[in-house]
């Protein structure tokens, strides 16, 4: 049980969204916006947020879109990773969608939340990085259009009163070549002590990785490495994973030693995939 | 709509589904295990998808429809589970019944190996799962005599 009391605020539309945000934080309720809830739920029981208020933007409309239109696959914020993992318009991200949770979970797991979270994973965040997709934001100052590289340093990087309503990928990103390896200490389901995923763009190959440091990592200081034949598949992961610019993770999941075993491991076995 | 019938109540937002589903409507099928999401004993129907009831906002629900195991009328699923051990201690059964009930309902020829993935969101700490195993299994062939 959540041990504290809020107001539940549904709007159906994108304006009353920002009005209700705007007229609680004048009231001083900030409140949060809710998607999925997962994590929210998840947080607020423990007693790690409080918050005087929540606004459920599933009422909104454009947060709820999946589909293709004028070419890009445009997906809502509030669309939930079982329908991602039902989807066959981008396979990269369905493949990493149907890695997250389990099947039930995944029922009210949204994209948004996936992306938006405080958990250091954000699995989702991985193919939409690399496929050079673009997010919409409502705001204060209206709704604005944003590549999502630009907009993420370790987390999605949104004002106060600022709300993901979708994202897009352009319709020729789709389904290019790719590897995705996850790795686990107990079981499938758990969460991950290392992510990768690898998709080749004409001759370069782009990475991503998450588990292993406190947020999803861009592989960009690797993309020459990925193809240096000078070196072996083994030696061009062992020199990749050397130059990992950020912390690695420890805890009762897995050593740092061990994540970057496995980090190692799923390169290779990624390079020799995309290689085939 | 609550297992077809329309149901209303007052609830806290703080309020989650679990607890009023359990606490304020008496229907104690669902199990209040892990509170986390972990575990798939609070596991209902919402608008036919199963889903963790400790992990909803009961306000959330309000115009949707909601089938605990009280609502699931499908005796052989039920019966499999009775007649092949399918559970010790039944913490984890509703939950499983319930996620199960709706798996052979949306995919009627879900393979065996596949199942399982479906199914590990729920955990039983008494049956090491081969009773329910079985029981799918029994079930499964039910299904097809049919």
């Amino acid at each position: 049980m959540i041990p504290f009391d809020f107001s539940y605020h549904k709007p159906a539309n994108v304006g009353e969204a920002l009005e209700t945000f705007n007229n609680l934080t004048k009231n001083n309720l900030p409140p949060v916006y809710y998607s999925g809830g997962t994590e929210i739920i998840s947080f607020a029981r423990l007693g790690k947020i409080t918050f005087p208020a929540v606004i459920d933007i599933k009422g909104i409309p454009e947060t709820g879109f999946l589909g293709i239109d004028s070419g890009y696959l445009k997906i809502g914020s509030t669309v939930t990773l079982n329908c991602l993992v039902a989807q066959d318009f981008c396979t990269p991200l369905k493949k990493i969608a149907e890695r997250v949770a389990d099947y039930t979970i995944r029922n009210r797991l949204t994209l948004g939340g996936n992306l938006c979270g405080r958990l250091p994973y954000r699995e989702a965040l991985l193919p939409l990085l690399l496929l050079d997709c673009t997010v919409l934001i409502a705001g204060p100052g209206g709704i604005y259009q944003q590549e999502l590289r630009s907009l993420f340093n370790k987390r999605l990087l949104l004002k106060p009163g600022e709300l993901l309503l979708s994202l897009q990928i352009p319709e020729k990103n789709l389904n290019p070549p790719f590897a995705a390896f996850r790795y686990t200490r107990f079981s499938e389901i758990d969460y991950p002590l290392a992510m990768t995923l690898l998709i080749k763009k004409g001759e370069e190959i782009h990475g991503a990785v998450t588990g292993l440091s406190n947020s999803p990592c861009l592989l960009d200081y690797a993309t020459p490495l990925f193809t240096d034949c000078s070196l072996s598949k083994v030696d061009r992961a062992e020199k990749i994973a050397t130059l990992f610019p950020n912390p690695i993770r420890e805890d009762y999941l897995g050593s740092a030693e061990y994540r970057l075993f496995l980090f190692k491991k799923a390169l290779a076995e990624s390079l020799r995939k995309l290689e085939e | 709509m609550l297992n077809g019938e329309l149901r209303t109540v007052y609830t806290k937002p703080s309020e989650t589904l679990l607890f009023v589903l359990r606490d304020r409507l008496g229907l104690t099928g669902p199990k209040r295990v892990c509170e986390n999401g972990d575990c798939g004993a609070c596991t209902v129907l919402l608008s036919g998808k199963p889903v963790k009831a400790c992990l909803i906002l009961a306000v959330e629900v309000q115009g949707l429809s909601v089938q605990t195991v009280e609502g699931i009328e499908d005796q052989n699923l039920k019966k499999a589970f009775v007649e092949e051990g399918g559970f010790q201690c039944g913490f984890c059964t509703s939950g499983f019944i319930t996620l199960t009930h709706s798996i052979f309902r949306d995919f009627p020829e879900i393979p065996e190996e596949q199942i399982r993935k479906y199914l590990s969101g729920n955990l039983c700490r008494c049956t090491g799962y081969e009773g329910i195993s079985r029981a799918l299994a029994a079930y499964r062939e039910k299904r097809k005599e049919r």
